[in-house]
C-alpha cells in the first residue's frame, strides 16, 4: 500500500484505542475504505483531516463509556467505598474541591462552546470549498469588493478552461430590505441582492417555487426570493405566494420561490433579490472550489486562473486572494478567540494546582493514617490507587458541576447577545455539543493528571513506620516543601491571569465609558431609507425630510426635531479628509468620521458650538458647502483655535466625487463614535439641506407622556404611505444595543478574572487551614510560654501569607508584561494597583478563620496529649 | 426514547440495512444515508447506533473477508431479524399515519 492512501498515523492510532478491540476490524476497515475513496474524489489533504475528524469524533464518543465501563475492574469495590467515605469525611474539603473543579472547567467549556460555534463550516461544506474571493492592490490593500464586470468575465470562464468547474456568485448586502405589498402591511427585514450561483453553489433548494436564473431570462419584474419564516409571517404559509407581486426596496418584485428557514446567507438574510443594476456597484464574490482535487492545489489553481483574466481585464494588475467564506466572515485579526483560550488554559492549571494542594493537605493531615495502612499490610500501589480513586470521584463530581454551570453560562451569554440585536450568522448553533463535552473531559483529565498525580506521588514515599511513632516523633515533616511550590505557583498564576484580566477589563471599560458624553434624555430615534427608485435624487430626498420634520415640529409638546445620517455615539462613515495648507504632502489624508447633519443637531444633544457658529438656514443647497469640525478633529490637525476658515476637501466617496466645504464652526466632542481607544475620534459635519444621504435618522425630543410613536407613524404615513418604519427606539436604547459585543466581552473577561481570584483563595484557605491545624503543637507549645492571641494570629498570617508573596513578585510582573502585548490603550494606574491589592485583601480574609482558630489552642490540651 | 422505540437515525439505519442486504456494512451504510439524505453522517455515530441496534437484538451481523480497499480488515455485514423488521414496519406506519392528510403542507 503507498504511503499516500494510508491514514494519518496518528489519528488511526486514536481510532484504534477508542473502539473495543473486537470490533477493531470493523470500524477501522470503514474508515480506511471510506479514506481510500475520499483521496481518490477529493485529495489526500482534505481525506486526511476528514480522517483525523471521524477520529476525533470517536474518541470523544467512546472514550468516555470505556473508562467508564472500566472503572469496576480497575478499582477494587472496597477501594471506591473508603474513597467515599474519606471524602465525606472531610466534606468542606471536598466541597470545596469540587466547586473549584465546577468552576475550573465551567468557565473554559462554556468559552470553547461560543469559540467553537465560530468556526462550524457552512451546511453541505464540511470542507469549506466555499471561498471567499478578494483583491489585493500592490500596496498590499484587500479589497472585498469586486466590480460586477470582472465578476461576469470570471463567471464566464473560470467554470470552463482549465477543466475546472468552480462556480461563483456574486451578492450585496442590502441595508434592512423594505418590504410592502401581499397581504401584510409594510415591514423591514435583512436582505442582500445575489445572484443566482450563490444559491447554486451553496447547494439550497427551494421548499416551493424556484431559484431565479441569472441574467433576467425570465422577462418581466426582477425576482425576490423569501425565506421560509417570512412566507409564513407575510403568507401563512401559503403556496399562491409564489408569482405575488411584493414592494421591495422601492420597487415591484415578484417572488420566485421559498427558501428554507436554515439558510440565511451571507449572514441571517430573510430576503434575497435579483439584481437588476448590477454595473454601478461592486460586489462581493463567492465561489465553489472545484471537487476532486485537494482544498489548497484547488485554491492555488483557482487564484491563478482569475489572476490572469483579470489582468486582460483591468489596467492595474491585482492579486487574487481567495479565503474560506466562514474564516473571512469572522475575520483574521480577531484576536478575542486566542485571549480567551488562552485565559481558560490558565484557570483550568490553577484549578489543577487548587485540588493538588488540597489534596496534598489532606493527606498530610492523613499520614498517620497512611502509613498505618502501610504497616498493616497494604501495599504502596493500594495507597496510590486510594488517591487517585478520590480525585477521580471529585473530578466526576466537578464535571458535573462544571457542565451544567457551563450550560447555564452559555445559555446567558447567547440571550444577551439576541436582546443586544446581535446578528448570530445562520449556519452557527450554539450549543454544549460532543465536542465541548470533548473539551471538558479533556481539561478533567489534565485537571486529574496534575491534581491526582502530585499527592500520588507524595504517597508512595510514606514509610510505614512513621504512624507507629508517638505524634510529634515523625521522622521529619514530609510534603511541606511541595505543598509549599504547589501553593505559590497557583498564586503566582492567579496573580498572572488576575493583571492580564485586570488590563483587558480596565482597557474595555476605558473604552466604553467614554460613551454617551451628550444629553439623551427623552430623545426618541427611528431611521428612514428612502429608496432609489421613489427618491431618484437629493432634492426629492430633501423634501421628504423637510416635510417630515416640519410635521413633527408643529406638535406643540415636540421641542426639538433633528436629522442626522447616523445617530450619536454609533458607527458611521468614515472617509478620508484634506484641510486645504495642512494634509499636503501625504497622498492618503487622515480618516474622519463624516455625518451629514440638520441645524438641530447640536442643540437637541446639547453639544456647544466654542467657535464660530452651528448650520443655519442659510445653507442650503444652493450656497456654498459649510462644515462643523469637532475639537478632536481641529487638535488631530493642528488647527486648534484657528480652523474657522479653512477648507476642507471630504473623499472622493465611491462616485468618485470630493467634496469641498469651508469650516465655520468647531463643536464638542461627542457627538461621533466614543469607541476608539486613544481618545475621542475626529469628526466632520456636513450641512445635510446640502448634502442629503439616502437614509436618515429623526430624533425627536417630546415633553414626558406625549404618545409620540403615533405621531411618529401618521406623519411619516401621511407623507409616504409605502414607507416602511424601522424600529423606534430611545437613544439610550440605541447606544445600548451598540455596546452589546463589548459588554459582553467586558463580562467574559472580569468573570474568568473572578473565577481565578476565587479558585486562588479557596486554594489558600484549604492548604493554609490543613497547614496550620499540623502545627497545632508547635502553637501550644508557644502559647503555654506565653504567647499572646494576637501575635499568634499575626505570625500564622505571615507564615500562611508566604505563598502571596511568592506569587504576586512572580504574577504581577508576568502578567503586566503578557498584557502589554494584548493591549493597546495606556492602562490606568489603578489597572496596575488593583490586582495584588485584591489578592493580598482576599488571602487574608482567606487566613483569618484558620489563624484566629489555631490561636485558641488550649496550651494544657496540647501538652498533656503530647 | 424507551428500549423498544426506534429514534430517527436508528430508523434510517434500519432501511439502510435492509436496502443494502445482503452487503450491508458500516461503510456501505453511512454512504447510503449520506447519498439519499445529504447529512453528514460519523462514524462513531453509525457503529454505536449499530451496536445498539445487534444489543436490542433488531439486527444480527456476521464477519465476512476483507479486500484491499479496507486494508484486509473483516467487514461486518448486518441483517435484519425478524423483531427488527416487526419494529422498522411498525415505525413506518407510525410515520405515516402522522402524516396521513397532511401532503399539500408544503406545496408538494
Amino acid at each position: 500500500m503507498s504511503g499516500s492512501s494510508s491514514p494519518p498515523r496518528l489519528a488511526r492510532w486514536i481510532a484504534e484505542v477508542s473502539t473495543p478491540r473486537e470490533d477493531h476490524a470493523q470500524v477501522l476497515g470503514d474508515l480506511h475504505e471510506r479514506f481510500v475513496r475520499r483521496v481518490a474524489s477529493r485529495g489526500r489533504p482534505a481525506a486526511a483531516r476528514w480522517y483525523w475528524l471521524q477520529a476525533c469524533g470517536l474518541g470523544v464518543s467512546l472514550i468516555p463509556r470505556r473508562v467508564l465501563n472500566s472503572i469496576p475492574r480497575l478499582i477494587a469495590p472496597g477501594t471506591l467505598r473508603a474513597a467515599f467515605r474519606a471524602l465525606l469525611r472531610s466534606p468542606q474539603e471536598s466541597g470545596l474541591a469540587v466547586v473549584t473543579l465546577g468552576i475550573g472547567i465551567a468557565a473554559p467549556t462554556g468559552m470553547f462552546a461560543l469559540a467553537d460555534g465560530t468556526t462550524t463550516s457552512l451546511p453541505g461544506d464540511p470542507d469549506d470549498r466555499v471561498v471567499s474571493v478578494h483583491l489585493v492592490d500592490r500596496a498590499g490593500r484587500t479589497n472585498t469588493t469586486i466590480p460586477w464586470q470582472l465578476f461576469r468575465v470570471w463567471n464566464a470562464n473560470a467554470s470552463t478552461s482549465n477543466g475546472a468547474h468552480s462556480s461563483f456568485g456574486a451578492y450585496r448586502l442590502s441595508d434592512r430590505v423594505a418590504v410592502g405589498g401581499g397581504d401584510s402591511s409594510a415591514s423591514r427585514y435583512r436582505g442582500a441582492y445575489a445572484t443566482a450561483g450563490v444559491f447554486d453553489l451553496l447547494q439550497v433548494r427551494p421548499l416551493v417555487g424556484r431559484i431565479y436564473p441569472d441574467g433576467q431570462h425570465h422577462g418581466g419584474l426582477p425576482a425576490v426570493l423569501i425565506r421560509e419564516d417570512v412566507w409564513e409571517e407575510r403568507f401563512d404559509r401559503d403556496p399562491a405566494a409564489i408569482g405575488t407581486v411584493l414592494r421591495v426596496d422601492g420597487a415591484d418584485h415578484v417572488v420566485f420561490g421559498v427558501l428554507p428557514l436554515g439558510f440565511g446567507f451571507p449572514s441571517d438574510e430573510r430576503i434575497w433579490i435579483e439584481p437588476v443594476r448590477a454595473e454601478t456597484e461592486s460586489w462581493r464574490v463567492v465561489g465553489r472550489l472545484e471537487e476532486g482535487m485537494g482544498s489548497a492545489a484547488a485554491r492555488e489553481n483557482l487564484a491563478a486562473l482569475l489572476e490572469r483574466i483579470a489582468e486582460d481585464e483591468q489596467p492595474v494588475p491585482q492579486r487574487v486572494e481567495l479565503e474560506g467564506y466562514t474564516e473571512a466572515y469572522f475575520g483574521r485579526e480577531d484576536d478575542t478567540a486566542r485571549r480567551v483560550g488562552v485565559v481558560s488554559l490558565l484557570l483550568v492549571l490553577i484549578t489543577a494546582a487548587n485540588v493538588a494542594s488540597i489534596m496534598l493537605a489532606r493527606g498530610m493531615a492523613r499520614s498517620r493514617e497512611t502509613s498505618t495502612r502501610l504497616a498493616m499490610g497494604a501495599s504502596r500501589g493500594q495507597v496510590v490507587a486510594l488517591v487517585l480513586t478520590e480525585v477521580l470521584l471529585l473530578a466526576v463530581a466537578g464535571t458535573v458541576l462544571g457542565l451544567l454551570a457551563g450550560r447555564l453560562a452559555l445559555k446567558g451569554m447567547v440571550d444577551y447577545l439576541t436582546r443586544q440585536a446581535t446578528v448570530i450568522p445562520y449556519w452557527i448553533e450554539f450549543g454544549l455539543g460532543a465536542r465541548s463535552i470533548g473539551i471538558a473531559a479533556s481539561l478533567t483529565l489534565l485537571a486529574l493528571l496534575v491534581a491526582g498525580g502530585v499527592p500520588a506521588a507524595h504517597f508512595s514515599k510514606v514509610h510505614a513506620g512513621d504512624g507507629l511513632r508517638p505524634r510529634g516523633h515523625l521522622r521529619r515533616e514530609r510534603g511541606g516543601r511541595v505543598m509549599a511550590t504547589v501553593v505559590g505557583l497557583e498564586i503566582a498564576l492567579s496573580c498572572f491571569l488576575l493583571s492580564l484580566s485586570g488590563f483587558i477589563v480596565g482597557e474595555s471599560t476605558t473604552t466604553l465609558r467614554r460613551g454617551a458624553s451628550f444629553a439623551t434624555d427623552g430623545v426618541l430615534t427611528g431611521q428612514f431609507v428612502l429608496e432609489r427608485a421613489d427618491y431618484p435624487d437629493p432634492a426629492a430626498r430633501r423634501v421628504f425630510f423637510k416635510r417630515l420634520s416640519e410635521k413633527m415640529r408643529s406638535d406643540p409638546d415636540v421641542r426639538e426635531v433633528s436629522l442626522a445620517s447616523a445617530l450619536p455615539g454609533k458607527e458611521g462613515m468614515v472617509d478620508r479628509v484634506r484641510v486645504a495648507n495642512i494634509d499636503v504632502e501625504s497622498d492618503r489624508p487622515p480618516l474622519a468620521q463624516v455625518r451629514m447633519v440638520d441645524r438641530a443637531f447640536f442643540r437637541t444633544l446639547g453639544l456647544t458650538v466654542a467657535e464660530g457658529r452651528s448650520f443655519s438656514s442659510e445653507d442650503r443647497a444652493d450656497a456654498p458647502p459649510v462644515s462643523v469640525v469637532n475639537r478632536a478633529f481641529a487638535r488631530e490637525r493642528g488647527i486648534d483655535g484657528e480652523a474657522l476658515g479653512r477648507e476642507i476637501t471630504v473623499g472622493p466617496a465611491n462616485n468618485g466625487e470630493a467634496l469641498e466645504a469651508t469650516i465655520v464652526g468647531v463643536v464638542d466632542d461627542g457627538g461621533v463614535t466614543p469607541y476608539r481607544r486613544s481618545g475621542p475620534s475626529p469628526g466632520v459635519y456636513l450641512s445635510i439641506a446640502q448634502v442629503s444621504p439616502r437614509a436618515a435618522y429623526l430624533m425627536v425630543k417630546a415633553e414626558g407622556g406625549v404618545p409620540l410613536l403615533q405621531l411618529w407613524r401618521e406623519n411619516a404615513a401621511s407623507i409616504d404611505p409605502y414607507l416602511p418604519l424601522g424600529p423606534v427606539m430611545t437613544l439610550e436604547e440605541s447606544l445600548r444595543r451598540g455596546r452589546g459585543a463589548a459588554t459582553l466581552y467586558l463580562a467574559v473577561f472580569m468573570g474568568l478574572g473572578a473565577a481565578s481570584l476565587l479558585v486562588a483563595l479557596v486554594g489558600l484557605y484549604g492548604s493554609q487551614s490543613s497547614m496550620l491545624a499540623r502545627r497545632v503543637r508547635e502553637i501550644g507549645v508557644r502559647r503555654a510560654v506565653g504567647a499572646g492571641t494576637a501575635q499568634v494570629v499575626g505570625q500564622s498570617m505571615l507564615i500562611g501569607l508566604r505563598p502571596a508573596w511568592v506569587g504576586l513578585a512572580v504574577g504581577v510582573p508576568a502578567g503586566i508584561l503578557a498584557a502589554r502585548g494584548v493591549i493597546t490603550a495606556t492602562p490606568h494606574p489603578i489597572t496596575y494597583l488593583l490586582p495584588p491589592f485584591l489578592l493580598v485583601g482576599a488571602s487574608v480574609v482567606a487566613l483569618w478563620r484558620p489563624a484566629r482558630r489555631a490561636a485558641m489552642t488550649d496550651p494544657m490540651e496540647v501538652l498533656r496529649n503530647g | 426514547m424507551g428500549r423498544h422505540s426506534l429514534g430517527e437515525f436508528e430508523h434510517l439505519v434500519m432501511v439502510a440495512v435492509m436496502r443494502l442486504r445482503p452487503n450491508a456494512y458500516g461503510a456501505s451504510i453511512i454512504e447510503e444515508i449520506e447519498g439519499r439524505t445529504g447529512r453528514d453522517v460519523s462514524q462513531a455515530a453509525a457503529y454505536l447506533t449499530l451496536k445498539r441496534l445487534e444489543g436490542k437484538g433488531w439486527i444480527q451481523g456476521r464477519q465476512e473477508p476483507g479486500d484491499e480497499t479496507r486494508g484486509y480488515r473483516e467487514r461486518r455485514c448486518f441483517e435484519l431479524t425478524t423483531e427488527g423488521r416487526t419494529r422498522l414496519g411498525r415505525s413506518r406506519t407510525e410515520i405515516a399515519s402522522m402524516w396521513e392528510g397532511m401532503a399539500g403542507e408544503f406545496g408538494a
